[in-house]
């Protein structure tokens, strides 16, 4: 990979970093950059990354901390304004600067006699350049995601710079055979998510509680998915072909797509601030843009073998993807499992490599040529609850920003409990 | 740190990027006017076909700034969605949006 990324690298002429960076407005660049940060502000949502990281049955306390950065995202014409002092003259002149995404969360839950309670925050940073110095500040974001009930939300931003903070808080119920979970955001919106246990059905929605008709035209939820999830036929007595198949799951996701989770009203507030024109005009012009994708997976082939299918479905199709990943034993976990399951579990080691190819056919509005691209991704789970992964032009990463091209992700989290 | 230093560089503007952009903008206006894909892309692609582009070296500053061509894709991509709807396929309507515009793009 770092073979290929060197050829990448040779095909563009580079040019020396700015320290004083100003986004050019009007290029494919600079809306992909807007549009980017909102969708990084919607996916790593604390809505969403209580979805994700607290697992269901749950143990009587967990949390799980999680950095996520993609870097170079967007590609953005940028106006250097760096004095030379030297000669005392300016060194203005036009180049592309790579914009990065951030994303920092904590969820924590805890619970006693089936009923709990549970907490979820996230930060999310679009930052141009100064990459050296904001990665290592994303530790300081612990301080924003713990008193973020106290401090209230943030969402500002500039061009294509943004800095936005929110949190979740609610209840949950796990019984044997469902769970339940019901919360406010602090966002302004309702957060429901139900499992049922005996075949693994699950369904999450955030509904946006700004005072409007949730059914007056528009999709009334900010954020579903809901499907199947892992179906272990070894529940039902056939160990053998559960170890042969592996575990299934069909699912469907719909997000927001560019536009801001769980706040109708502050979105638009928000996209008014970006661009031009009165709120009004601005309203009228914000087509409701969805992402919903479909997903099919079957995951632990023989134990080793992933298989993993994704269609983009809604606006259009545009996104194919085929991935085959190889993993240690017992790698991808079921979703159902008993106690001694998972004190059996906890302490593996593993690590899984997938690769494929994902096919990009030509979006000029969003300046993407298309192509045919490599892909792959990388994990990594300790003994001690860290797990670190790294992705290149993965599917996840494109499915929500197809602009995306030859970007690298990296996440790197941080859980007690079962996981 | 090789991976790091390699996705953080900046690059060169290249001198035929500014016109693009100006087929990337009638793309991307039209598709958030009209929310369809497939008329977007196409007018990209009549775009193409049909104007020729006008490269510019960013360090040639005698005539214009290099900053300022992108006034003409940044008009473009604050047209009022009447005018998108009015304008359709007729591409010099479109061009007019910017003085600029004429710097970037002649017809072939």
């Amino acid at each position: 990979m770092i073979a290929l990324l060197v050829g990448l690298a040779g095909a563009q002429e580079l040019v020396d970093p700015c320290e004083f960076n100003y986004p050019i407005a009007g290029s494919a660049g600079f809306a992909n950059g807007q549009t980017g940060r909102r969708t990084n502000r919607n996916t790593y949502s604390a809505a969403n990354f209580a979805e994700r990281s607290l697992v269901d049955d749950a143990p009587e306390f967990q949390w799980a901390l999680e950095w996520n950065a993609t870097f170079n995202a967007a590609q953005v014409p940028t106006l250097c304004g760096d004095a030379d002092l030297a000669g005392s003259t300016t060194k203005q002149r036009v180049y592309n600067e790579p914009l990065d995404l951030y994303a920092s969360n904590l969820a924590i839950s805890f619970e006693t006699h089936s009923f709990g309670a549970f907490y979820s925050a996230s930060v999310t940073q679009s930052v141009m350049g100064q990459r050296y110095f904001v990665v290592p500040t994303m530790i300081i974001q612990l301080y924003p995601l713990v008193s973020s009930p106290f401090v209230g939300i943030w969402q500002t931003g500039d061009g294509v710079s943004s800095y936005s903070l929110d949190w979740i808080g609610g209840a949950h119920v796990d019984t044997r055979w469902f769970g339940a979970r019901i919360g406010y955001t602090g966002i302004g919106g309702a957060y429901a998510s139900v499992d049922e246990r005996t075949v693994g059905l699950f369904g999450t929605l955030a509904i946006p509680l700004d005072g409007t008709d949730p059914f007056a035209g528009k999709t009334p939820w900010s954020f579903l998915k809901a499907g199947l999830d892992r179906f272990d036929p070894a529940r039902f007595g056939l160990a053998d072909a559960a170890k042969k198949v592996g575990l299934t799951s069909v699912f469907l996701r719909d997000l927001p797509f560019g536009e801001a989770i769980l706040d109708v009203a502050g979105g638009v507030a928000a996209s008014a601030k970006d661009g031009e024109g009165d709120l009004a005009s601005q309203a009228a012009d914000l087509a409701e843009g969805r992402l919903r994708t479909l997903h099919l997976q079957q995951d632990n082939i023989m134990q080793w073998v992933d298989v993993d299918i994704a269609v983009a479905v809604s606006p259009e199709v545009n996104l194919y993807d085929s991935m085959v990943a190889v993993h240690t034993p017992g790698y991808v976990r079921g979703r159902l499992v008993d106690k001694s399951a998972r004190a059996r579990r906890k302490g593996e080691e593993g690590f899984l490599a997938k690769v494929g190819v994902v096919t990009l056919p030509a979006q000029y509005s969003l300046g993407v040529e298309g192509g045919t691209y490599f892909s792959a991704r990388a994990e990594y789970r300790s003994k001690v609850g860290v797990y670190v992964i790294l992705l290149f032009n993965d599917p996840e990463q494109l499915a929500l920003y197809p602009f995306a091209v030859n970007a690298l992700s990296a996440r790197v989290s941080l859980s007690l409990g079962p996981e | 740190m090789l991976l790091w230093w390699i996705l953080g560089c900046p690059t060169a503007v290249e001198p035929d990027d500014f016109c693009q952009e100006v087929g990337y903008a009638i793309a991307g206006r039209t598709q958030e006017c009209t929310g369809q894909t497939k008329v977007a892309e196409a007018r990209y692609t009549t775009f193409a076909e049909a104007y020729r582009c006008k490269d510019w070296d960013v360090a040639d500053t005698a005539v214009v700034h290099a900053e300022d061509l992108y006034a003409c894709p940044l008009a473009i991509r604050e047209l009022p969605c009447e005018l998108v709807s009015a304008y359709d396929d007729d591409l010099d309507a479109w061009l007019e949006a910017s003085p600029m515009c004429a710097l970037l793009v002649e017809a072939k």
